[in-house]
């Protein structure tokens, strides 16, 4: 098997997870903990300094449930294994399959509210970022359409 | 009588696990990449997740990481064991508390 290197991303410190992804990366773990599984989380890197961040299971042991990798611009995430469960670019995508790795079918309600919160949370950086971001822009496709309104 | 380590001591024993293991790959002159490769993991992630001390090597693989790492597959367990249930270690190789 060939494992490919992945270069890391210019922008990104080596190492470090940004405030945004912690957010969201604490979101699965607020979903394992309510589901009963998940005691603690920690994170860590891996020799080439890709920020690792875990998810640790029941005491006295606290075997990692669950970890999620930034290598480059992808995001793995493994099970306590090592089996990768998902791969992607998109934290968003992967969070909410770490989520949906929460034993039982009987969601809690705190796990449906961080479902809910990653896909809002989703949805305003891929909808409305873009257009606050360049509101000339914004200005031009909403105001015809008002214009057409009235 | 007490039936369970305490968690400070199991994730003690873990990260000294991780270093043994780290120590044994730099020994052998493999990069995580290299043991990953070796041991026909798609990444190097779950190594550093094991050498950081947040996990442990399955007792599956335990004889593939050995031959990997160049170190005898039963004296690789013994020692694994040793840190991931000093009990069971204790009663099995009647080592003294």
């Amino acid at each position: 098997m060939t494992i490919v290197p992945f270069s890391a991303h210019p922008q990104r410190p080596a190492g470090v997870w940004r405030p945004d992804e912690m957010s969201q990366l604490l979101s699965i773990y607020a979903a394992h903990e309510a589901q009963g599984e998940a005691s603690d989380w920690d994170t860590g890197e891996t020799e080439r300094r890709d920020p690792q961040f875990y998810i640790l299971g029941a005491q006295p042991d606290l075997d990692c449930l669950v970890s999620v990798t930034r290598i480059g611009d992808a995001y793995i995430l493994e099970d306590g294994h090592g089996h990768v469960v998902a791969e992607g670019s998109s934290l968003s995508a992967i969070a909410e399959k770490a989520v949906r790795m929460a034993s039982g079918l009987r969601r809690s309600f705190l796990a449906q509210i961080a479902v809910g919160w990653i896909a809002a949370r989703e949805f305003f950086e891929e909808k409305v970022e873009p257009l606050m971001a360049e509101p000339i822009e914004a200005a031009t496709h909403v105001f015809p359409q008002l214009a057409a309104l009235t | 009588m007490h039936f369970a380590k305490a968690a400070p001591e199991a994730r003690q024993l873990r990260k000294e696990a991780g270093r043994w293991l780290q120590e044994l790959r730099k020994r052998a002159g493999l990069s995580q990449i290299d043991l990953a490769q070796k041991l026909g993991l798609k990444y190097y992630t779950f190594i550093s997740q094991i050498e950081n001390g947040f996990g442990r090597v399955p007792s599956e693989s335990m004889e593939e990481w050995a031959r990997a790492l160049g170190v005898e597959p039963a004296e690789f367990a013994r020692e694994l064991l040793s840190y991931y249930d000093r009990e069971l270690y204790r009663l099995l190789f009647k080592v003294k508390k």
